[in-house]
């Protein structure tokens, strides 16, 4: 993006230029019965200096737009696509896989299957709800790797086209200014085409596969040639206007395309994100709640469970503050 | 010390670190899925959290940066989700456990 930041320097100086040009002239007009202050002109000052004044005015227009224009082409600041390959980078990193901690649910299952009662059976029944709602984590991450990655090449196209548009406008421009003939400019263009067929909207519970699919959605890079051939700006502009609508559309098209694949998949990730497991009072796993009893969390060989539920019931829930010490008791006298 | 119930509180023990440790695991997952929101921006320079408030320019890609900027802060808030249930799972386990061996004459 380098070169393109320098285009448009370019065409912003440009235009501060023009602008300066008219103001000179502005002043020269203003004057009464003006002397002839350009030297060799003569009597025909003027009239020299009033065209001078509209060619700059209709110049700085057209330079105007082909600046503000770029800018709108892709966005106003550079560097999104490098931030999301970092973020890709941490992602990566955090490896969102119940495979490396699917031997702690297990332990846990194993151990829980000494034990009965509702409370039991319900901590062994969530942990696999949440193994699942874990799997789908796994699957979210690797879409929105996948998302990342091609926001990063529909920022990188778009900047590039941009980059292609900088570099053509501001030497037509130039050359129309320059020499007042035809100027000729080639250049290609990279726009997406998707796939033809139907890729269904993604979803919850969509198999790792469908990631795959992303690509599809947002389509294929293919070169599209341009070429412009005129003398004056105003004609330049029109070719100029046209061509960067097209481009903004095709790439705001490929963005909106794969947004709108993810639509119903936010909708169930919502959904699913409210979803209690382990913190569901019917869990009972509260052992401060006054509805906590010990049948719920029974030992299945226990000879002499019942004398031990009762000792439990007589117990308070929390345990007791420990016993203050000598430093304490000394604190507290002050 | 034991008061002779023959309650063998070792297992519930067992699946309560192991679930502590889930919890752990998951919460450093968070904290990396997190470093991944930090480092997203967007084409006019803004963060996620700042297009999660509203934003109206009119981008091309806006509509997708939207998207991008739900879904991250989904998959964290999902991570999270993960790390509070295996640790509430794995301290709830453990304060049964406590209470038992109160019960039972020790210290738990």
């Amino acid at each position: 993006m380098s070169k393109y930041e320098e285009y448009r320097e370019t065409l912003f100086a440009e235009f501060l230029r023009l602008a300066g040009v008219i103001e000179e002239c502005a002043k020269v007009l203003l004057q009464q019965s003006p002397p002839p202050v350009i030297e060799g002109v003569g009597t025909q000052t003027e009239e020299y200096v009033r065209q001078r004044s509209i060619d700059a005015a209709k110049k700085k227009d057209v330079v105007w737009e082909a600046y503000s224009l770029l800018g709108q082409l892709h966005g106003y600041q550079g560097g999104a696509a490098e931030a999301a390959d970092e973020a890709r980078q941490h992602l990566s990193a955090a490896n969102v896989n119940i495979d490396d901690v699917d031997e702690k649910f297990a332990t846990a299952q194993t151990n829980l299957t000494d034990w009965t009662g509702s409370g039991a059976r319900a901590v062994i029944g969530k942990l696999n709800d949440l193994k699942a709602f874990v799997g789908n984590q796994s699957a979210y991450a690797q879409y929105l790797d996948k998302v990342l990655e091609q926001y990063a090449l529909l920022v990188r196209t778009g900047e590039d086209n941009a980059e292609r548009f900088a570099e053509n406008i501001t030497k037509a421009l130039a050359d129309a200014k320059k020499d007042r003939t035809t100027a000729k400019v080639e250049f290609a263009l990279n726009m997406f085409f998707a796939t033809a067929g139907v890729v269904s909207a993604a979803k919850s519970g969509d198999v790792v596969g469908g990631v795959e699919n992303i690509v599809k959605v947002v389509g294929t890079i293919q070169e599209t040639r341009k070429t412009w051939e005129e003398t004056d700006p105003d004609r330049i502009m029109t070719q100029f206007r046209a061509d960067v609508k097209q481009a903004r559309e095709n790439l705001a098209e490929a963005g909106d395309r794969l947004a709108n694949h993810f639509t119903a998949m936010l909708q169930d990730m919502t959904t699913e994100n409210a979803k209690s497991f382990f913190k569901d009072p019917a869990v009972g796993l509260d052992v401060t709640s006054p509805h906590f009893k010990p049948a719920q969390f029974r030992l299945k060989e226990a000879a002499n469970w019942d004398d031990f539920a009762r000792a439990v019931e007589k117990l308070p829930k929390e345990a007791p503050a420990p016993p203050r010490g000598p430093i304490a008791e000394r604190l507290e006298a002050g | 010390m034991s008061q002779g119930y023959e309650v063998d509180l070792s297992s519930l023990e067992a699946a309560g670190k192991a679930l502590t440790e889930a919890g752990g695991w998951a919460g450093d997952v968070a904290a990396r899925v997190h470093l991944c929101r930090a480092n997203v921006t967007f084409t006019d320079g803004s963060t996620l959290d700042e297009l999660l408030q509203g934003d109206t320019e009119d981008l091309p890609l806006r509509k997708l940066e939207g998207v991008i900027a739900r879904m991250t802060d989904l998959v964290e808030r999902r991570q999270v989700h993960v790390k509070d249930e295996l640790d509430y799972a794995g301290q709830g386990l453990l304060k049964i456990k406590a209470l038992y061996a109160r019960a039972d004459g020790e210290d738990g």
